[in-house]
């Protein structure tokens, strides 16, 4: 199910003397199934454009297409139930459209630091109380939070613990799994890896590595251009509040103004490849995604140069 | 959350904002105190044959008062930038508690103190008949409006002072203020320590309120409808990761404070030290004088506008 | 040699059943860097509040500047030391930049006149010196820390302990931490640096890495000798550098390279 932004503008406090534009005429489409990475600077407005996927923030004109859901101000779903007709729209279509319970379980936010949000005497009924929001009967909402328990990576052991014992990974593996364990068709991140360990990073991504190859379309906000390109099959890079970039990971580094702009640094094996073909290798960047595979591009370009030579 | 304007300093350079917050304090102090002087006069009634003598309200003196003080207060605001938007956007929360009072004030049954003087018309308690017995004294109506009056001028205060004043400035002032009281080992320097840190972490906390409501919302926590279990639950979900965090917080700038060497016991030096400017000295006898006027008004128990429209009235 | 810090013996846990640090012993001399590693939880934080005596070690000897930590002069030994924490909204105590640099100077009862000058010049050396009037809110994570960075330069230390300051951070907001650190050691080569960090890249910068694990020391050695052990370190949830990471996966691949410098590799791949 794409996601599809059209005309979306976003004010902070209008009419008030603190009004600011946060996003401005956002046009985009996010692809079903993929992993989009959103990168910006701080206060770029990626937080506020991710909020509008699940209404937490609705959009003060503009909307968002959810597979049908639609996000859009009272003034502009009014308009759209007016004309129903003309839209072709069904009975069910229309109810959809305002569903905003049914949209969160279809769309999970993880927020930033999400070990926060954590409150429960214990770590299965922290996990369990989001599918209990949602309508599942306490045996449905176990069973969901014992799965997504599992997803996570964490030991059952610590299942009746308090969810305040536990290390700061572990806490966050918990927050998530509230999230995940309402199977959501589309998952948000924000800043997943933030404050973790190199090791926790390389876990926690791998977590979403796999939530992804199960079928679930992946947006993840960061700062992190490794995980960027070795993750992400989408970039939109976003500035003052609008769209300046969408594409592949790799063209991303390509673009030596966006990274200028940006200020953010390549990632190191981009980077290095990148000087390499300064010196006369051929390195296929879209092919490097971390080190390993900058290590096997290096090895096949080396023979192929050394065997061209010979 | 981030709508939230009411009490937020506002950075102009007007003149307001220029004022030793100290003047300001002691100035809203004052003003509060003119918006609760009420003007009575005594009246000689005949009451069975006997001379007896009552305090009377005088209702038009008081909304004359009221409504000079209003203008005076909306000058103010005028000067230092605050919209009257600004001020009856606060009191529309207040609605439900003015129309309670109102109800309150009618159904309390009354003495026969509220005599009136309306102009030259006095008359004992006066009503008028809704329906059968069911009578609406005056007075509770008056009464309700002068509530109303309070507030709105109360609200315009503390709007003026907290738009035109860094909140460290009034933690400051009101450290000054209480520094008299060090002498009996009051914690006057701990307690202003204490709000200007609370005042620094206000808009950190509301952030993350906004934050874990938002982060309970997605998982299907609704803030807004629901029966009372289910709020309740709402509720809980957001006070206690709240609670957790406020107490890290405050672990870790207890370490951090103390780590940069504070020592709540030892003596300190102050970086901000308000100035005084004969702006403040000149700001602060108006105050007074404006209060002394209002009190030796009261004091004389005379109907002033009743003479004052009697005399315009004579002299046409 | 003299000491900045030397700590013999060292036992502490916060109870008894669990020990953090059993017989800890280690010393970072007068104008080093040393960077502290090891994994969440491994201790490292511990570590820099017993040192800074927010925590008592309860057997073991901390010396600071050759004078031993005790109650009467934690005082005292702490204005010789400033220390950045990790979150860098709770150790903002400030409403405006200037105030919160202000904090430290009021608390060493400096004259409220020379307080300006001071200011300036600390918030100018981290580069916030457009900011002095701006509050917490509306700074990023970055430039807060590199608020505290002024504050505890404001107070003239010998010994910066840096814990984990840059681990809420964005990439381009850890850069501008490392930067600085980097430019205040070029600047005051006698200005000691305990770094205590899981940002590997960053603990690459130091003159000596610390690697700690279970409370006991594993390594302790200089970055290039430490980052050689990729797999000890990846057993204790570590990584190591990208050039060491590259070598390595060169190996796997059968080109070996010597060198672990960025631009040497480059040349010597392309022989």
């Amino acid at each position: 199910m794409p996601i599809k932004f059209s005309h979306l503008n976003y004010i902070y406090s209008p009419s008030t003397p603190f009004a600011s534009i946060a996003l401005e005429d956002i046009n985009l489409e996010i692809k079903d199934h993929s992993f989009t990475c959103i990168v910006g600077h701080t206060g770029s407005g990626k937080s506020t454009l991710i909020q509008q996927i699940n209404a937490l923030l609705i959009p003060t004109s503009g909307q968002v297409d959810v597979n049908g859901f639609i996000v859009a101000s009272k003034n502009d779903t009014k308009t759209i139930k007016k004309n129903r007709r003309k839209n072709k729209l069904t009975k069910e279509e229309l109810k959809k459209l305002e569903d905003i319970k049914l949209l969160r379980k279809n769309v999970g936010l993880v927020f930033q630091f999400p070990e926060y949000q954590l409150f429960e005497e214990t770590v299965l009924k922290d996990v369990a109380f989001g599918p209990k929001n949602f309508g599942y009967k306490d045996e449905e909402a176990i069973e969901l939070a014992k799965n997504a328990l599992n997803l996570v990576g964490l030991n059952e052991e610590l299942f009746e613990k308090s969810p305040f014992e536990l290390s700061g990974g572990q806490k966050r593996r918990v927050a998530i799994a509230g999230i995940i364990s309402l199977k959501p068709d589309v998952l948000i991140l924000d800043e997943p890896t933030a404050g973790l360990d190199p090791q926790g990073c390389q876990e926690m991504m791998d977590l979403f590595k796999k939530i992804h190859q199960n079928g679930t379309t992946v947006i993840m906000v960061t700062h992190d251009m490794d995980n960027v390109i070795k993750y992400g099959s989408d970039v939109v890079v976003l500035g003052k509040g609008k769209v300046l970039k969408e594409c592949q990971p790799y063209e991303l580094f390509l673009d030596e103004n966006m990274i200028s702009l940006l200020c953010i640094e390549e990632p190191k094996c981009i980077h290095f490849a990148k000087e390499l073909n300064k010196k006369g290798y051929h390195l296929d960047l879209s092919k490097i995604k971390d080190v390993e595979s900058l290590a096997d591009e290096i090895a096949s370009n080396k023979k192929e140069i050394s065997g061209g030579s010979l | 959350m981030k709508n939230i304007t009411l009490g937020k300093y506002v950075p102009y350079n007007s003149f307001v904002h220029r004022l030793d917050p100290r003047v300001k304090i002691f100035s809203m102090i004052l003003l509060l105190v003119a918006i609760f002087i009420k003007f009575t006069a005594n009246v000689d009634i005949l009451e069975d044959g006997v001379v007896k003598t009552i305090t009377v309200d005088l209702v038009g003196l008081n909304f004359a008062v009221y409504f000079l003080l209003f203008i005076f207060i909306y000058i103010i605001m005028r000067i230092s930038h605050v919209s009257l938007k600004m001020l009856f956007g606060q009191l529309k929360a207040m609605w439900v508690m003015l129309i309670f009072l109102l109800i309150i004030n009618i159904l309390v049954p009354r003495s026969n103190e509220n005599a009136f003087y309306i102009l030259s018309n006095f008359s004992i308690d006066p009503y008028f008949v809704v329906f059968k017995d069911f009578k609406i004294y005056y007075s509770s109506l008056f009464n309700t409006i002068y509530i109303v009056f309070r507030l709105i001028i109360m609200f315009g205060l503390t709007l003026v002072l907290t738009s035109t004043t860094k909140p460290l400035e009034i933690t400051n002032a009101l450290e000054w203020m209480m520094s008299p009281l060090k002498v009996i080992h009051f914690p006057a320097h701990e307690i202003a320590m204490t709000i200007s840190l609370a005042l620094r972490f206000i808009p950190t906390l509301l952030e993350e309120t906004e934050r874990i409501m938002k982060a309970q919302a997605s998982r299907g926590v609704d803030f807004e409808h629901g029966k009372l279990i289910e709020k309740i639950r709402a509720v809980i979900s957001l006070i206690v990761p709240l609670f957790i965090s406020a107490f890290q917080r405050s672990e870790e700038l207890a370490n951090a404070m103390e780590a940069r060497g504070y020592n709540p016991g030892a003596k300190r030096t102050k970086y901000r030290i308000n100035k005084w400017h004969l702006r403040d000295t000149f700001t602060l006898l108006f105050v007074v004088i404006l209060l002394g006027g209002i009190i030796t008004l009261s004091a004389l128990h005379i109907d002033v506008l009743a003479l004052l429209v009697n005399w315009i009235t004579s002299l046409f | 040699m003299d000491h900045a810090i030397k700590i013999t013996n060292l036992c502490f846990g916060y109870d008894k059943k669990t020990p953090i640090f059993n017989d800890l012993s280690l010393h970072v001399e007068k104008g080093e860097y040393v960077a502290i590693i090891g994994h969440n939880g491994s201790g490292k934080s511990t570590l820099a509040k017993l040192i800074i005596g927010l925590l008592e070690a309860s057997s073991g000897k901390i010396e600071i500047f050759g004078k031993e930590l005790n109650e009467e002069n934690v005082y005292e030994l702490r204005s010789k030391m400033g220390i950045v924490f990790q979150n860098p909204d709770n150790q903002f105590t400030g409403a405006t930049v200037a105030d919160d640099i202000a904090f430290g100077l009021e608390n060493k009862c400096v004259k409220t006149e020379e307080m300006d000058e001071i200011i300036l010049k600390y918030a100018t050396k981290v580069g916030m010196e457009k900011f002095l009037d701006k509050e917490p809110t509306a700074l990023s994570g970055g430039q807060k820390q590199r608020v505290a960075i002024a504050g505890v330069l404001a107070m003239q230390p010998e010994l910066i302990i840096m814990d984990e300051s840059t681990a809420m951070l964005d990439p381009k907001g850890k850069k501008e931490i490392r930067d600085i650190v980097k430019s205040l050691r070029s600047e005051n080569p006698n200005l000691t640096v305990l770094s205590i960090t899981h940002d590997i890249e960053e603990a690459f910068d130091s003159d000596r890495v610390i690697c700690i694990n279970h409370g006991s020391i594993v390594f302790n050695d200089t970055p290039n000798n430490v980052f050689a052990h990729e797999k000890e370190l990846s057993l204790m949830n570590l990584s190591v550098p990208f050039v060491f990471q590259l070598r390595n996966e060169l190996k796997r691949n059968g080109i070996s390279i010597d060198t672990i410098d960025e631009k040497e590799m480059v040349n010597e791949l392309c022989l």
